[in-house]
């Protein structure tokens, strides 16, 4: 038995799944808890030297992956890169791994949650039947069945979500540049995003956040969306100008499903307090028990695959 | 004549009745306004949409041959008065079988989720990210109490979340084979969620009541769309209080409307809805025109073709 000092790994959040953490043993685990300033993750990564980071919050930018020397790999805890500079990875040698899946059912779910919530207005009734009002009257919901939900990035997420619109009886359209129509189920076809946004009763966004993404929904893309669509995003924040959505929420005629923001978290001096027809939740679409081991999971499997497993 | 028992009908349905003429009952008629509006315009059909008709309407209208439901449950129609009279009385049936099946999938994620609670603290500006965690329904199992047009179309769009399902029906026909069709007690002991599809008999009142819902997984989630009666309310509320049942997602109680001082009132674990499960704009142009088709297939002793609508998308 040597005695060697364990090697370093720095966990981005203040606990993750057990499984994951049985996956790593052998080296030594430093968690930085929820909340952290940019400067306390530099400071710590230059103080412990990781060879590997694993990425659930915070930036992982050229300066923190700079600070130490032995850093050999990145394994984001989800799938959304758009935290970690990968072009400083790619320069300094260091591999920025993404969880791929983990989170996919997760996610698909919370978005049809969403659409489901906004579709029959359930978050404003319960609240009202909370307060001691029955509703009826007047009432009318939107039915799914026989409705169009396009779908914006048909990748695994996206790909769970056009299952279940197809049980639901929906009719579905999607925009993915990566992907042929042949690999679609009969009846479902591919869009350029400036004609599918016409034909959507709902729009669900499943796509990365990159260059190509950000901004993807700008004022006039919104305004080729139909009066009453309904509009989900699970995905990333940066995917729509939330200004230009919030002068839409505001005129009434829009509905939003809402699991991201420009700022995270949000607090009580934010834009979206408040406005008609959204439906908040606060980035949880990946945190099910199934969603939160399988991103741990993932990161540790990727992380131990460029560093390799050690031995007690 | 045709007396419609509400303030509007969907125009393809008014389409459908082309050649009658048609008299509305307001939004909210009693029994007596119907029987004093049969009184004054002796009707051949009746359209049922708010209230019922009894047997002193009947007996106020010689010419009537047919009272016609604008939906799916007869219950306020008197049926035995009817077929005393030779009235033919005919249902919507499955009309609405997609909006309800819809509302119980939105109610089942609801809680799944935790969605109307996580709003109302987001809207106020809080963040509960770090204590908050959602069931995955995929792999679960969620067990249907009835079987019929609402439960085989619920069950179609659990199986494509990949839960598991398991039905139970005594008088189901057909059950697709995506659905274990069980006994009562195995949907108590296997069910991660309960979803109720089933009329209210006097066999099944109270039929989610304190000895049953003891027997089920804790953090079970209950879903009602169906009649408030199947579930003994103060023993939900009692089974959510202790954590047995996770959260329940109802559209029906016992007592409609629920009374602005109701057992769920404020009640952490409730999801509610006031019994829309049926309301959908296409689910009123569905149960409109087949109350129509009702009425002239009676009278006329014809099926007039079948309304156009949402045909082709339907068909997709």
């Amino acid at each position: 038995m040597s005695a060697r000092p364990l090697d370093t790994i720095v966990v981005t959040e203040a606990t993750i799944h057990p499984d994951a953490v049985a996956l790593l043993a052998g080296y030594r685990l430093v968690y930085t808890g929820a909340k952290f300033a940019q400067d306390e993750l530099v400071a710590l990564c230059e103080r412990e030297q990781p060879v590997a980071i694993l990425a659930r919050y915070g930036r992982i930018d050229r300066r923190v992956m700079s600070a130490s020397s032995r850093l050999k790999v990145v394994g984001r805890h989800g799938v959304g890169m758009d935290a970690i500079d990968q072009q400083a990875a790619r320069e300094l040698g260091i591999a920025a791994i993404a969880a791929v899946g983990s989170n996919s059912q997760a996610v698909a779910e919370h978005a049809l949650g969403l659409m489901l919530a906004c579709a029959r207005r359930i978050s404003w009734l319960d609240r009202r039947m909370h307060d001691g009002h029955w509703d009826k009257a007047g009432y009318m919901g939107l039915e799914l069945s026989g409705a169009t939900l396009g779908i914006v990035g048909c990748g695994s997420i996206g790909a769970r979500v056009m299952r279940f619109a197809l049980a639901i009886g929906m009719t579905v359209r999607v925009c993915d540049p990566y992907i042929e129509q042949g690999t679609l189920p009969s009846g479902v076809t591919l869009h350029r995003l400036d004609d599918l946004l016409p034909m959507c009763d709902v729009l669900s966004l499943h796509c990365p956040l990159d260059n190509s993404t950000r901004s993807l929904l700008d004022e006039r893309r919104l305004d080729m969306l139909k009066n009453n669509a309904i509009v989900i995003n699970t995905a990333r924040a940066g995917l729509f100008d939330e200004a230009a959505m919030r002068r839409r929420l505001r005129a009434g005629d829009l509905h939003l499903g809402l699991d991201c923001f420009d700022e995270e978290p949000l607090d009580e001096k934010s834009s979206w307090l408040g406005l008609p027809n959204t439906v908040m939740t606060p980035h949880i679409g990946g945190t099910t028990n199934g969603g939160l081991r399988g991103m741990a999971v993932g990161a540790a499997e990727n992380i131990v695959r460029v560093i390799g497993r050690r031995q007690h | 004549m045709v007396l419609i028992t509400g303030a509007d009908l969907a125009p393809q349905a008014l389409a459908l009745l082309d050649g009658y003429e048609v008299a509305y009952a307001g939004k909210t008629p009693s029994f007596d306004d119907i029987a004093a509006l049969c009184r004054e315009l002796d009707p051949v059909a009746i359209i049922v949409r708010y209230s019922g008709v009894n047997a002193a309407a009947m007996e106020a209208a010689p010419s009537l041959k047919v009272i016609s439901k604008h939906g799916s449950g007869t219950d306020t129609i008197d049926k035995t008065a009817a077929a005393a009279r030779g009235i033919a009385v005919r249902a919507a049936v499955g009309a609405n079988a997609a909006a309800v099946a819809e509302q119980a999938l939105a109610l089942l994620l609801a809680c799944a989720k935790s969605v109307p609670q996580l709003n109302d603290r987001m809207h106020a500006g809080h963040w509960d990210k770090a204590t908050h965690k959602s069931l995955e329904l995929g792999g679960r199992t969620i067990g249907l109490v009835g079987l019929g047009a609402i439960g085989q179309r619920f069950a179609k769009m659990c199986v494509g979340m990949d839960m598991k399902v398991i039905g139970f029906d005594p008088f189901a026909k057909n059950v697709p084979d995506y659905i274990r069709v069980v006994d009562m007690e195995t949907i108590f002991r296997e069910s991660d969620a309960i979803s109720l599809h089933c009329p209210l008999t006097e066999e099944n009142r109270g039929l989610i009541d304190a000895a049953s819902l003891a027997k089920c997984k804790k953090g079970l989630i209950v879903v009602n769309t169906a009649r408030g009666g199947l579930i003994d309310e103060p023993a939900l509320l009692a089974a959510v209080q202790s954590g047995q049942v996770r959260a329940a997602g109802l559209d029906s109680f016992a007592v409609e409307p629920l009374a602005a001082d109701n057992v769920f009132k404020r009640q952490p674990g409730f999801v509610l809805s006031p019994h829309i499960g049926g309301v959908t704009s296409d689910a009123y142009v569905n149960m409109g025109t087949a109350a129509a088709r009702n009425v002239r297939s009676v009278i006329e002793g014809v099926e007039p073709e079948l309304a156009r609508h949402r045909a082709t998308a339907l068909e997709n």
